[in-house]
């Protein structure tokens, strides 16, 4: 044993490093392809869930949801997929294996949902309940005698449609004002008491000054200035016709 | 939404903010207004045409559902009828009849749609190059089923003047009444 103390045992300390490190390697390797062959396997089995169920997804909306729920927990964006369509194969992986059908849906709805809020914003300002849109796109579907089955849409697939429109820097923002979604489709910001004001409406269907100055605890000249902002802006329309004025919201409607 | 029209369902002319407190008041924001006016333009029409309305006596009319939603106890005050009515006029869908502004045809198609609408009918019977009295076209027992049956004789003569002026048609008397020869 004391005989390692040699000069041989140099040559032994890197003849055992050697085998660490092949070793090392070889184990890698196996990892590597272990993971690849799992890697191809899930992509083979989500793109064939995909197409398998491409219909379900454009048209049954629980299942869409769950779907892009799903998609999000294992780390996959069924949206970024095809928005970052680049040269090298990275990009649009996701929506190779996906297929068109998940994105394009959320992006044709997308196209849609701009529509709507373009149309609607001499009457509303720019802000409207998803709940509006969602009905108005179903109607505007059935109107024009849509895909036969009729589109179903939930409320899910519009927040995320309006999401994927981020990238374009367009404006469109998703707002929660009380209990209600809402989408901005102005470049407006509220502030708080814009906020405040535009949520009772949601609670009343309208407001007073006097009901703000009461309730909120305001003085009545902010009260005012707060309504009068928001009328300005084209959000809030004036009815005169029964004891004090009242302020309303067609987007409460 | 368009549920605000109220829980009966109102007929598809009624605009989505019928039931809409404000819809009642002039809206000072011009964009609010544009919205407003637009509503109410195509409402009228929609009304006049479902209840074969050719004048709007404005006074009268305030009192009708067109104008007055007894549900909600709103009422579009008179200055704003006829805000919205000379809107009409710019656009050849309504005209005064004088200019007291207190009653207005209302034409929800306009004269040369309704001229179109008249030639046509008189082609597709074959009584081209007939002389054919005004109330046989608005009265007569053949067209009875068309939008202009029972108009106005005094927007029938502005609507055949249309066809006179395209050298469609010539309008002469006939005895007391006027008649009419398309060709």
């Amino acid at each position: 044993m004391r005989r390692r103390v040699g000069l041989a045992a140099l040559d032994r300390r890197v003849q055992d490093s050697q085998t660490w490190s092949s070793h090392g390697a070889s184990l890698r390797r196996t990892h590597q392809s272990e993971l690849t062959t799992q890697l191809s396997v899930f992509q083979a089995a989500l793109s064939t869930f995909s197409t398998q169920y491409a219909s379900e997804i454009r048209q049954n909306p629980k299942f869409r949801s769950e779907f892009a729920r799903m998609c999000t927990v294992i780390g996959v964006d069924p949206l970024a997929a095809s928005s970052s369509r680049q040269q090298d194969k990275g990009g649009n992986i996701w929506a190779e294996m996906l297929g068109s059908s998940v994105n394009d849906f959320y992006f044709e709805l997308a196209v849609k949902i701009v529509e709507v809020c373009r149309e609607t914003r001499t009457k509303n300002g720019g802000l409207i309940s998803v709940n509006e849109v969602q009905e108005t796109i179903i109607k505007k579907d059935r109107s024009t005698g849509g895909g036969g089955t009729g589109l179903q849409l939930s409320e899910d697939d519009i927040i995320r449609s309006v999401e994927c429109l981020k990238p374009l820097g367009s404006g469109f923002e998703m707002m929660k004002i009380g209990k209600t979604m809402m989408i901005r489709s102005v470049p407006k910001e509220f502030n708080t008491d814009q906020a405040k004001v535009l949520e009772v409406i949601q609670v009343l269907g309208f407001v007073t000054i006097r009901l703000l100055v009461d309730n909120l605890g305001w003085i009545a000249p902010r009260a005012q200035a707060v309504v009068d902002d928001l009328m300005a802006e084209a959000f809030l329309w004036v009815d005169e016709q029964e004891g004090e004025t009242s302020y309303w919201a067609p987007c409460a409607l | 939404m368009s549920d605000v029209k109220g829980e009966t369902t109102l007929p598809p002319y009624y605009p989505e903010f019928y039931g809409f407190p404000p819809f009642y008041t002039r809206q000072p924001n011009t964009l609010s207004w544009s919205s407003q006016l637009s509503q109410w333009r195509s409402f009228i029409l929609g009304y006049c045409r479902a209840h074969k309305l050719w004048r709007l006596n404005l006074v009268d009319a305030m009192d009708t559902e067109l104008f007055f939603n007894k549900s909600i106890n709103r009422k579009l005050p008179l200055p704003t009828i006829r805000e919205v009515v000379d809107d009409l006029v710019k656009t050849s869908n309504a005209e005064w009849l004088s200019s007291e502004k207190s009653i207005a045809y209302i034409f929800w198609r306009t004269p040369e749609d309704f001229a179109s609408q008249i030639y046509g009918w008189i082609d597709s019977t074959g009584q081209k190059n007939t002389v054919l009295t005004l109330l046989e076209l608005t009265e007569g027992d053949h067209s009875t089923d068309q939008e202009f049956y029972g108009m106005d004789q005094a927007m029938l003569n502005k609507c055949l003047n249309v066809l006179v002026k395209r050298g469609q048609a010539q309008v002469f008397s006939v005895g007391d009444d006027k008649g009419i020869k398309v060709w």
